[in-house]
């Protein structure tokens, strides 16, 4: 079964399943509503066999910040702010890559959820094994909730960590190791 | 006596006799200097360097240097690599479980100061900032060799250390220096 075929049969159940304008890599990509993330993916991977979540990983659209709170070296000068991108705009993407080990298709799916503090998407957990570390770890970058994970907490940074570091905003507060 | 002789100056020997007298911090400055133990510790890319350094290549052993895995057992930490900082509070915990006297060689950029991580959230800005270093070794990542001649000048500091003046046998550093004459 060819990802176009998957794809038709999903459209079926979710209207809201789109082929994406920007494809990432060569892996057909679909951008998929925030509500039925978790439906689909239970669907991909009882019916089609997908069992291996390879990437949960998000992007910040909002456009270019000046860092705030850096200790800036003295030898790098930061210039004025870029003017934004068309692609700006004021929102979290959730991009999740999925692969079928049996017919290795890998899919990629894009999730856009609004730019806002406690930005949730429901989680994967239960359906991936992989989905709970990985979910922690945008958690921790992006600050983006993951609706049923159970245990949603920090996973690289220390607890004693401010904000949410790969947010465009993101504003570093220094420490005593600073 | 060849090796003792030969690396000890203030050793005498008394005519006619097989007695040796010799200044106890000579003697004691050379066995702490010919086996200096470090722990087994490492944190990123510069640790692979200092594996390097214990195998057979360039075989660090020959120095004295014969890695420990406990830090009970060790007299030098090598900080190999980036320090995080979510790491500080284990290298504390590690340093603090090492007997006195006790040394620490900041190896590579990032021990030393953060190094390319310097503007980074995440990134301890050098490991004196946690814990008081002995030698600073630049690098990115520095070669077995720059390793074993910072060990060189770590015998020298070694060397220098007397009973009089504490015997590097001081308190934590809570003031961040060592007692070296």
């Amino acid at each position: 079964m060819t990802a176009e075929e998957i794809f038709t049969k999903l459209q079926a159940s979710f209207s809201g399943l789109r082929i994406a304008e920007a494809q990432v890599k060569e892996y057909p990509t679909w951008t998929v509503p925030a509500q039925s993330v978790r439906a689909v993916f239970e669907q991909l991977h009882s019916e089609f066999s997908f069992g291996y979540l390879d990437v949960v990983t998000a992007t910040d659209w909002s456009g270019p910040v000046s860092p705030k709170g850096y200790p800036q070296s003295p030898a790098v000068a930061i210039g004025a702010a870029a003017a934004p991108p068309a692609s700006a705009r004021d929102v979290f993407e959730v991009v999740y890559i999925v692969t079928a080990l049996s017919t290795g298709i890998k899919l990629c799916l894009r999730c856009e959820i609004p730019r806002k503090e406690g930005a949730s998407v429901p989680s994967l957990y239960g359906i991936f094994m992989a989905a709970d570390w990985q979910e922690r770890e945008v958690y921790d970058m992006f600050g983006i909730h993951f609706e049923g994970h159970p245990n949603l907490k920090r996973i690289l940074t220390p607890e004693t960590q401010q904000g949410y570091p790969l947010r465009k905003d993101y504003e570093h507060i220094p420490d005593k190791f600073d | 006596m060849g090796i003792v002789l030969d690396n000890l100056s203030k050793i005498e020997n008394l005519p006619g006799g097989g007695i040796a007298l010799a200044a106890s911090d000579s003697l004691i400055n050379w066995a702490r200097a010919s086996s200096v133990w470090p722990l087994t510790f490492g944190l990123a890319c510069c640790a692979i360097e200092m594996m390097a350094a214990y195998a057979s290549r360039f075989d660090f052993e020959r120095m004295g240097v014969f890695p420990r895995p406990t830090p009970r057992q060790a007299d030098v930490m090598f900080v190999a690599g980036t320090v995080v900082k979510k790491m500080a509070d284990p290298i504390i915990r590690i340093y603090k479980q090492m007997p006195e006297p006790k040394f620490v060689i900041a190896m590579g950029g990032c021990a030393n100061c953060g190094g390319p991580f310097y503007d980074s959230y995440s990134v301890v800005k050098g490991v004196d900032k946690i814990i008081p270093v002995d030698v600073y070794l630049p690098g990115c990542p520095p070669r077995p060799e720059a390793l074993m001649y910072a060990v060189i000048k770590l015998q020298e500091k070694m060397s220098k250390m007397t009973v009089k003046g504490g015997f590097g046998a001081t308190p934590l550093q809570a003031a961040g220096s060592r007692k070296l004459v």
